[in-house]
Formats: C-alpha cells, sequence, structure tokens
C-alpha cells in the first residue's frame, strides 16, 4: 500500500489529494460524523485477491497472549502483510516472528525489542498494539505521530489524562483507530443497542453492567530477571519496583500501577456496549459513587469486588431525557453483560450471541430505514482494514474508547477516595475537587513522557 | 532521630488527628519507615486508610502529610520512601517541599519525589522543580523536565529552550516536547526560534511541539497565530504526518 513514513519530507504535498484530506477530516471529527455503513473490501472484489503492492504493511507491537492472537486473527486476512514485531520478552518476539515467517514461507520478518526502533522502518501503513495498560499512551502516540493507523487494545489507557491525550493524538494526525472492543462487531450486540437507541424500550432509566471479579495472592519474592527480558522496559513509565513473575505479562492487570483491575478491563467491553445503546458515547456521568472490597495483603491491589452508580445527567442521553443510573458492579451482584431497563422494556445482551428481551416481542421489531441506525461492521479485523483503505472511522473509535473506560476510572477514583465523586463530562475534570483532580494522571518514570 | 530512622519532625503531633486503630501513628510511621518489598503490606493498607480517613479535613490532612514526610528526612528504605510519596502525591502540599527537594537531585529517589510534587498546587512546587533543573543528576533531569512540562510552568520556558540545544539528547527531546505542552505565546516564540537550530534528529520533535502550541493558540482564542503555524507546518519541508496535522488542524481553526 501507500508509504505514509516519516522520512520522505515533501513528497507527501502532492501525494496527500483533498480527497485523502477530507477522508482524514472525517476520520478525525469524531461522532460528528453521521457512522457510515462499511462495505467490506472482500465485497468490493479485494478479499483473498488483494495484490501484494495493495496489501496494508503492519507491525505488532506488544506479542504475548493478547497480541499474538490479533496478529494470528489478522493473518487470516489477505489484506495485510506483516513485516515486523517487537516485544521486550525475546521468546514472545520470537515465537511471533515464527508464526509471521511460517504463514507467509520465508524470513522477512523483522524482531524489535524497543517500539522507537520499530519505528524508525518507513515501510508501515498500520499497527496492532497490545501492551500492558500502563503501555497503552507512549506508543500509540508514537505511532500517530508517524501517521501509522492504529488497531490497539482495551482498555484505552491508565488514566483519564493519557486517554484524552491519545484521543487528541488519533485526531491531530488523523489516523484510522480501531479500538479491540470486537463486541461492536457481534450481531446481538449491535441489535440489542439499536433497539434500545430506537426508543423500544421507551425512557430507560437504569443501566445493570455485570463485570467479572478480580483477586489476590500472596505476597511474592523478587526474582531473578528471565533471560531475554528486559524487564526495565517492561517497567517503562511505571514506578520502579522489584522482579517477580506475578507481577507481568498476563498478570500485570491486577496491579493498579499498570492496570485498573477488571473494572477497567472489562469496562471497555460492556461499558462501551452502554454506551453505544444509549448515545453517551461522546459525554460520561455527573457523579460516581464506589465501593470496593480490596486485596488485603499480598501483590495485588485492584478491587476484587466492586460496586459503581453512575448518574448521568437530563439529556445525556436521547433516549434517558430525565436521566439515567449506570450501575457497574462484579458478577457476584449482576450477570456479566449488560442491561437496559426502560419504561417499556428490557433488553440484555453479552457474549455468547445472547440477547433478551422482555416482553420477547421486542427483538421481533425492526428498525426502520429512517430511524436511528447504529454503525454496522461484520468483522472487527476486516472492518479496521477496511477503514484504513476508506479513511472512515471504525465501529470501536478512540472516542468512543476513552468515554467508556472513563467511567471505570471514575470508579476507582470514587473508591480510593472513599466517597462520591462529581465529574464535569464537557471539561473532563472534577469541579471544585482539587484532590480527585490529582487522580486524573500519573507522573512517570524516567524519561518517559507523552 | 529515633532508632529506627524516622525524623522526629515526623512524630510531631501524630497523635493530634486519626488514626487508625490497628496501631498507632506513631507505630505506624516506623514499620513504613522500614518497610520493603516483600513483607506484608498491611501496614502500607493502614497508611493508605490513614490518609483517606483524614482527606476531608484540611487541618488533619496536613498533620498526616507532615507526618510522612517526615520519613524522607530520615535513613528510611527506598521502598518506604517511595511508599510515602505516593500518599503525598494525593495529600502532599508545598509544606512538604523541604522534604522532597533533596529527593530530587538524586537519581536513585528523583522518580519518587516526582510522583509527589508533580501533582502539587501551587507554585512553590514549580520553583523547587526548576532548581533542581541544574542541580539534580543528569539522569535524573528529563524526569523534571516532564513535570514541569506536566504542571505547564511557564517560567520554564527559557530554561527548557537552553536546554534544547544542550548535549544530552534525551534531555533536548523532553525540552522540546515540554514547550509544546506549556504552550502560549513564549512557548510559540521560542519553538520558532529552535526551528532548524536543533539536532536534524530533533527538528521532527519541534515541528510536533508547534502543533501543540497551536491548539493552544487555538483554544485562547488566538487563531489568527494558530494559522500562521498551522501554514508554516502544511508545508512541503515538513514530514507527511505533519502536513496533515497541519492542514487538519487549519481547517479546524478557520471554522
Amino acid at each position: 500500500m501507500k508509504k505514509r513514513g516519516s522520512k520522505d519530507k515533501g513528497a507527501t504535498a502532492s501525494a496527500l489529494s483533498r480527497r485523502d484530506f477530507l477522508k482524514r477530516t472525517a476520520a478525525a471529527t469524531g461522532a460528528a460524523v453521521a457512522a457510515p455503513m462499511i462495505i467490506p473490501s472482500s465485497a468490493l472484489g479485494l478479499g483473498a485477491s488483494v495484490a501484494p503492492s495493495n496489501r496494508i504493511v503492519m507491525g505488532c507491537i506488544g506479542v504475548g497472549s493478547q497480541g499474538t492472537g490479533n496478529m494470528k486473527s489478522f493473518l487470516q486476512f489477505p489484506d495485510a502483510q506483516f513485516v515486523a514485531v517487537c516485544d521486550v520478552d525475546r521468546g514472545h518476539r520470537e515465537n511471533a516472528q515464527n508464526i509471521i515467517n511460517e504463514t507467509y514461507g520465508n524470513k522477512d520478518c523483522t524482531g524489535y525489542n524497543d517500539f522507537r526502533e520499530f519505528l524508525e522502518r518507513d515501510d508501515l501503513d498500520a499497527v496492532s498494539i497490545a501492551v500492558p495498560d500502563h503501555w497503552h499512551s507512549i506508543p500509540a502516540i508514537a505511532c500517530a505521530k508517524k501517521g501509522l493507523d492504529i488497531y490497539a487494545e482495551k482498555p484505552l489507557a491508565l488514566t483519564i489524562h493519557e486517554g484524552k491525550a491519545m484521543v487528541e493524538a488519533v485526531h491531530r494526525y488523523g489516523v484510522v483507530w480501531q479500538t479491540g472492543s470486537w463486541q461492536r462487531s457481534k450481531d446481538n450486540f449491535h441489535k440489542g443497542c439499536e433497539l434500545v437507541r430506537n426508543g423500544r424500550i421507551g425512557n430507560v432509566h437504569t443501566v445493570q453492567v455485570g463485570l467479572p471479579t478480580g483477586h489476590s495472592i500472596e505476597t511474592q519474592p523478587e526474582m531473578p530477571i528471565p533471560d531475554g527480558f528486559d524487564y526495565d522496559f517492561w517497567l517503562g513509565p511505571a514506578p520502579d519496583a522489584p522482579y517477580t513473575e506475578k507481577r507481568c505479562h498476563w498478570d500485570f492487570r491486577w496491579i493498579l500501577d499498570y492496570s485498573g483491575g477488571q473494572l477497567t478491563d472489562w469496562a471497555a467491553h460492556h461499558c462501551d456496549i452502554a454506551n453505544w445503546g444509549m448515545g453517551t458515547e461522546n459525554t460520561g456521568p455527573v457523579s460516581v459513587k464506589a465501593v470496593g472490597v480490596f486485596p488485603r495483603d499480598g501483590l495485588y491491589d485492584a478491587a476484587i469486588n466492586y460496586n459503581l452508580e453512575c448518574k448521568f445527567a437530563p439529556g445525556a442521553s436521547p433516549v434517558a431525557p430525565d436521566g439515567f443510573t449506570m450501575l457497574v458492579a462484579d458478577s457476584a451482584t449482576f450477570p456479566m453483560g449488560t442491561r437496559f431497563i426502560g419504561t417499556d422494556g428490557e433488553i440484555f445482551v453479552d457474549r455468547g450471541d445472547t440477547i433478551e428481551a422482555n416482553p420477547a416481542s421486542i427483538l421481533n421489531e425492526a428498525v426502520g430505514e429512517n430511524e436511528t441506525r447504529l454503525y454496522k461492521s461484520e468483522n472487527h479485523a476486516q472492518n479496521f482494514f477496511d477503514c484504513v483503505r476508506s479513511r472512515e472511522q471504525c465501529v470501536a473509535p478512540i472516542h468512543a474508547a476513552h468515554r467508556a473506560i472513563t467511567i471505570a476510572h471514575l470508579g476507582n477514583i470514587a473508591m480510593q477516595l472513599g466517597r462520591e465523586v462529581n465529574w464535569d463530562p464537557a471539561a473532563e475534570t472534577f469541579p471544585n475537587d482539587p484532590t480527585a483532580v490529582r487522580k486524573l494522571k500519573r507522573a512517570m518514570r524516567g524519561n518517559w513522557h507523552i | 532521630m529515633t532508632p529506627n530512622g524516622i525524623g522526629t519532625a515526623a512524630l510531631a503531633g501524630v497523635a493530634s488527628f486519626a488514626a487508625p486503630a490497628a496501631m498507632t501513628a506513631e507505630e505506624l510511621l516506623r514499620t513504613i519507615a522500614s518497610y520493603e518489598y516483600g513483607q506484608t503490606r498491611v501496614p502500607l493498607l493502614v497508611a493508605e486508610e490513614w490518609v483517606r480517613m483524614n482527606l476531608d479535613s484540611e487541618l488533619n490532612r496536613r498533620g498526616v502529610a507532615f507526618a510522612l514526610a517526615g520519613i524522607l528526612e530520615g535513613n528510611a528504605t527506598k521502598d518506604g520512601k517511595q511508599f510515602v510519596c505516593r500518599q503525598l502525591a494525593v495529600i502532599g502540599s508545598e509544606e512538604n517541599l523541604p522534604a522532597l527537594a533533596p529527593l530530587l537531585l538524586d537519581a536513585e529517589t528523583a522518580d519518587m519525589a516526582r510522583y509527589a510534587i508533580q501533582r502539587m498546587p501551587g507554585a512553590k512546587a514549580d520553583t523547587v522543580l526548576l532548581d533542581a533543573l541544574d542541580k539534580a543528576a543528569a539522569s535524573a533531569v528529563p524526569g523534571i523536565i516532564n513535570s514541569l512540562a506536566d504542571r505547564r510552568t511557564v517560567a520554564a520556558v527559557d530554561p527548557l529552550t537552553a536546554r534544547a540545544t544542550g548535549d544530552d539528547a534525551v534531555a533536548a527531546e523532553c525540552a522540546i516536547a515540554a514547550l509544546g505542552k506549556i504552550g502560549g505565546l513564549d512557548a510559540a516564540k521560542a519553538l520558532d526560534k529552535l526551528k532548524g537550530n536543533v539536532d536534524p534528529s530533533l527538528e521532527r520533535a519541534v515541528s510536533d511541539a508547534q502543533l501543540l502550541v497551536a491548539e493552544d493558540l487555538v483554544a485562547s482564542g488566538d487563531k489568527d497565530g494558530a494559522v500562521k503555524i498551522y501554514t508554516a507546518l502544511a508545508s512541503n519541508g515538513e514530514e507527511a504526518p505533519v502536513q496533515t496535522a497541519a492542514k487538519l488542524g487549519r481547517e479546524a481553526a478557520r471554522m
């Protein structure tokens, strides 16, 4: 595909056609643009016959379990050609290189430890990022600065401030962004949200969001850093801490230095669906009460059980003129999934193609062409590839990811302060609450900054 | 100094505000001061609760912060000091700067001091960071610059402009990025002067910083000033992503 490398000074003045510019503008303006129906490239005759010269040249930053899973999924599509992987764990890196090389029958995939060296390449069109949460903002913003389109894992960011900076960077440089909140590309979630948005359950007063519980573990001993693991780079912007196995890789998510626990990990799915159905992807609650149960000792410190009550103002949602309450809790309180409760009925959606309604007849109602139609994506990866080509907005845009995860961050902040917090979703700050404002961001270690 | 290395200041007045029932404030402070990774975190959790239960009273909050900051002045463990700094990030005030400022100068403790100072309201925190720029260990300087950037310390524009052309490439890159985050007319002028006068590897950082400054000018109402910057960055001499961003920004500024 076309190269948008950073070293072609001057070359893009003519290459950047008005068409490209307008499409980038459309992608960058977020929800102000009517959500388009994306036509899969396969329907345009591209599909399996995508010529190598027209493939999207991609690399991966972070190829642990999630990143490798994403990469394997992408490799099933002819749209992309993977040329490089980056990971601070040599074992992960070499495993990913081998998978790519075996797929293409060559040895062309290059491995990098440092994403900054990875980004020195001038042949990349797009990247897949799947790194621990405390590492989300730095490489994502660096990729946006390079003009690379980005498929990135949720939850969007470690803090509200970092998420906001990521949204601004993606819009500033006009790159295409797809969050890994793939539930948006599943029929049941789309249908349930579309029915809610079109008033089929009346005015919504409550949304219940069920997420998984967290974990605790005993105190862990300091351990030797494994050969081939660049632990200092893994820590990156996070505070200095001794190496122990259960701190890293998949387990980072139980520790607040690197994540927000299961609350943020899964709010990026089910709170995102809640916002999609309610039409609140550009706003947020005005107050949040939260209580939690935390590990009493040991390595992990994120909440095990949690219960959030988030109040949205009247008018925040087109289907809640009197405002509504979003209740977010772990599965000890609510079943996993998202339940919309309105004056005329309920709709519940979850994984496994689950969609339930009360009355059940709601599910037989069609949504007309003149009603509010939500963005339809049949496949999350394909939607990304199609948008890279069309320069349209993806089904899971970055502003929506930011607003979904903000709800979870507000819950964590309220739990940490032990009291209700009031939130201004327009200014994205805590009015008259300087203590809570301090929780919007964290200082990064050493040289790291966004 | 107490036998456990807690400065006497830490213990002054600790009985005058609410403390967790599990142990006395004095016992808690001693335990924090000797905390090392691998030990039980229970005392730290108790301390966090102690901080939380005193958040809403200005007087109590200052007292807890003063007691905790005293640990920084003694021979506490590195892990203990780091814990204290993270608590001061929430409850610390200018009163605690004398205990934090020396930590900024040492490469081993500079980051933990920044955790507290970076989020501390008040101009004195800016002054402490600015003072440390010329005194801190070289490896600590980029982080201090990043803190000044985060705080948008306008008084840092001149010293950071000087750092942008210094020998330390990492600090220079941080300084250029910081000018973008600080924003305003002074930073705009500084970046304009740096254009073409920094190490070639840092030219792109200057352009990215100018994009941030232009956004800040738009936000402050100076759209003409922003359009001027955008128009210059939309030129052929810039890298493609900068041109794209400049054209997008200019279009938005004119709306």
